[in-house]
């Protein structure tokens, strides 16, 4: 993975996805590059297929045409198995809840995620370490259970787990739609400067545009997608700031 | 081993995170399984416990009758004989070519629901259980006059009796028996030691004995007036005229089935001659049907708990859909995540089993006084058989095959399907 940062983070083109072959698509996305190192805002109305292309990227979803690469790998050219490896190991997700294994210990549920590229080590350990210290989890939570953490801290450990790896990519989806307005504001900058000192690329998710602030770029999904959003999206979009 | 060490841990912490029902399922499985293992354990030592109570025995002769009939109620004391046989006869079958010695028992009589056994003194000599051993007295003697008696370790000790002490027999085997022999009371003169096996449950008197209370008796009830006094009871009062069966010792043991038929064809008289291990096994086959149902029953049992456990691990799957895809998210195979299942059965499984052996151990410990009491007989702990232990095998096999369909679940959710 030497040339990774030579090669875009991630490339879609003519991409199309349906759940079912003969149902109506949710994506169709003629072409979409970012270059590593990029972080954007990527936002997107509910139903408007981001969760759905957050999968697809993250390879748990394969797409139906079109080629889809990470890092300069085509997820589809790999293999079931190789795809939970690569996606282990390149790319770092955060969700917008249930992040963690509720009864693993905090340190148990980043571990976890070294255990399955099999990269679990001292030296591992002392980087989970550095990165707790990075996302204020003090040292009195590594051996609490994930459940009895509040939702701000499950998300900090969540972001901690995503990273550990040193991914290519972070795809983070709606990650404070639980947190109020100060904890939010904590939580974008902690995030944004941890990313930043990986050296990551960041897709961020979400459809609160008052977050948008925070990063250079913006993007609508709408405006990559072909397949264009229902009506539900139209009544929703002003309540959304 | 630190990557092995997560998975277990993960599995471990999975089940102790939904202990409730991860605790009734072990209980379910553990419950049945000691069941499974009781039974069979039951069933063994009966068998072997029925296979220690004769031996050096080589032929059993009685008045004409089912061959287990005359197993059960001359050696087992259980049920009773349809006829007796007549004392020429038994002395016919005591002189016979190759008969090395024998025991004439005559029964009919109990005393506080235990029987008495009427017989000579060769019983003490020749009567063997387990791997040949002889009888031996606590205390005492072998009876010597007319209503002296001998105790069996489990009668003396139920109803504390000691040598010296006067106790009187009842007619007939009821336990609420009316028609006693009180106008002739008998003396302890020996206490035997403890066989764990029908010996310890009986009173010995002599034959002499067991004529001197029918004095005056006729079929069975007592003839007012006729009854007569201890002391004038006269010699030729005491020749029995009839036994119930007698035991028999063979010089050559070749020369068993050949005894055993001109016995059968005995002239004067309809008998059975019967080798005890043949009855036994007689006996057993007759036995078969309520050994294969109790054996249905806990294998019965067994499948319900562990369907139980597919269920339980069925159920859980709906809420921990999350779960799942967090660790599909992380990098977890398909197979971990079914894998991650069958670990969970397999645990569950592993401790419900040894749960189950602890608590057969405690089991057997608590029961085996009620059960010293009640049927003479002891369970020991040697229930950790190479077969048991093949039968937890396939507990574990068939408690892996059940989850299978949790674990299918689990990993076709993973699929995102």
């Amino acid at each position: 993975m030497t040339n990774s940062s030579v090669q875009p983070a991630l490339r879609l083109q003519n991409i199309k996805y349906a759940y079912q072959k003969d149902q109506t698509l949710i994506l169709d996305i003629p072409f979409w590059e970012l270059s590593a190192g990029s972080r954007i805002f990527l936002r997107g109305a509910s139903g408007s297929g981001k969760s759905t292309l957050l999968n697809l990227l993250s390879g748990l979803l394969l797409v139906n045409d079109g080629e889809l690469s990470i890092a300069g790998t085509q997820l589809s050219e790999l293999s079931a198995s190789q795809r939970d490896r690569f996606r282990a190991k390149h790319i770092g997700v955060v969700f917008q809840q249930f992040n963690l294994i509720p009864y693993l210990s905090v340190i148990d549920n980043v571990l976890l995620a070294a255990h399955f590229v099999k990269s679990l080590s001292v030296d591992i350990e002392k980087k989970a370490h550095e990165l707790f210290a990075q996302l204020n989890i003090p040292e009195s939570l590594y051996r609490q259970k994930a459940m009895h953490l509040s939702i701000g801290q499950q998300q900090r450990v969540a972001i901690v787990r995503a990273l550990l790896n040193s991914p290519d990519i972070l795809l983070v989806d709606e990650p404070t739609s639980a947190l109020d307005a100060e904890n939010r504001d904590a939580f974008m900058r902690l995030l944004l400067s941890v990313v930043k000192a990986q050296g990551a690329s960041l897709v961020f998710v979400s459809h609160d545009l008052s977050l948008a602030g925070y990063f250079e770029t913006t993007l609508e999904l709408d405006s990559i997608n072909r397949v264009q959003t229902n009506r539900l999206e139209f009544s929703t979009a002003g309540v959304a700031k | 081993m630190i990557k092995h060490a997560m998975f277990w841990r993960v599995a471990l912490q999975s089940l102790l995170h939904r202990r409730t029902s991860v605790v009734l399922t072990v209980l379910s499985i553990c419950v049945s399984v000691m069941v499974l293992l009781g039974v069979e354990h039951i069933r063994y030592e009966a068998k072997s416990s029925f296979s220690k109570t004769v031996s050096g025995v080589d032929l059993i002769v009685g008045a004409r009758g089912g061959e287990v009939n005359l197993l059960l109620y001359s050696v087992f004391r259980i049920g009773n004989a349809t006829n007796n046989m007549s004392w020429s006869s038994y002395q016919t079958v005591s002189k016979f070519k190759n008969v090395a010695w024998t025991i004439p028992i005559s029964l009919g009589d109990s005393h506080q629901g235990y029987r008495v056994v009427g017989t000579t003194k060769d019983y003490f000599e020749y009567f063997k259980y387990g791997q040949d051993k002889g009888l031996n007295f606590k205390s005492g003697k072998i009876f010597d006059d007319v209503f002296d008696v001998v105790l069996g370790a489990e009668v003396a000790q139920t109803l504390a009796y000691k040598l010296g002490d006067h106790l009187v027999l009842a007619h007939g085997i009821s336990k609420k028996s009316f028609s006693m022999h009180d106008d002739m009371p008998f003396r302890v003169v020996g206490i035997l030691e403890k066989t764990g096996t029908p010996v310890d449950q009986a009173l010995y008197i002599s034959l002499a004995g067991i004529e001197a209370i029918h004095v005056g008796w006729q079929n069975g009830v007592k003839i007012p007036g006729k009854s007569v006094a201890q002391p004038s009871l006269v010699e030729e009062d005491l020749v029995p005229k009839s036994i119930t069966a007698v035991m028999i010792g063979l010089r050559s043991k070749m020369a068993t089935f050949q005894v055993q038929r001109a016995f059968n064809e005995f002239k004067a008289e309809p008998l059975t001659a019967i080798l005890p291990g043949v009855a036994l096994s007689q006996l057993w086959q007759t036995m078969g049907i309520l050994e294969n149902t109790l054996r249905l029953v806990s294998l019965m049992v067994l499948i319900a708990a562990l369907l139980g456990l597919s269920a339980m691990l069925l159920a859980s799957m709906r809420e921990r859909e999350k779960e799942l895809r967090v660790l599909r998210t992380i990098g977890a195979k398909p197979l971990f995540i079914f894998g991650l299942i069958q670990m969970e059965a397999l645990l569950i499984t592993l401790f419900a089993i040894a749960l189950a052996i602890l608590g057969l151990f405690g089991l057997i410990s608590w029961g085996n006084d009620l059960l010293a009491e009640t049927f003479g007989m002891v369970l020991g702990y040697d229930f950790l058989t190479v077969d048991n232990f093949s039968l937890l095998g396939l507990v574990v096999l068939g408690a892996l095959l059940v989850s299978f369909l949790p674990g299918l679940s689990a990993y076709r959710k993973s699929l995102g399907k």
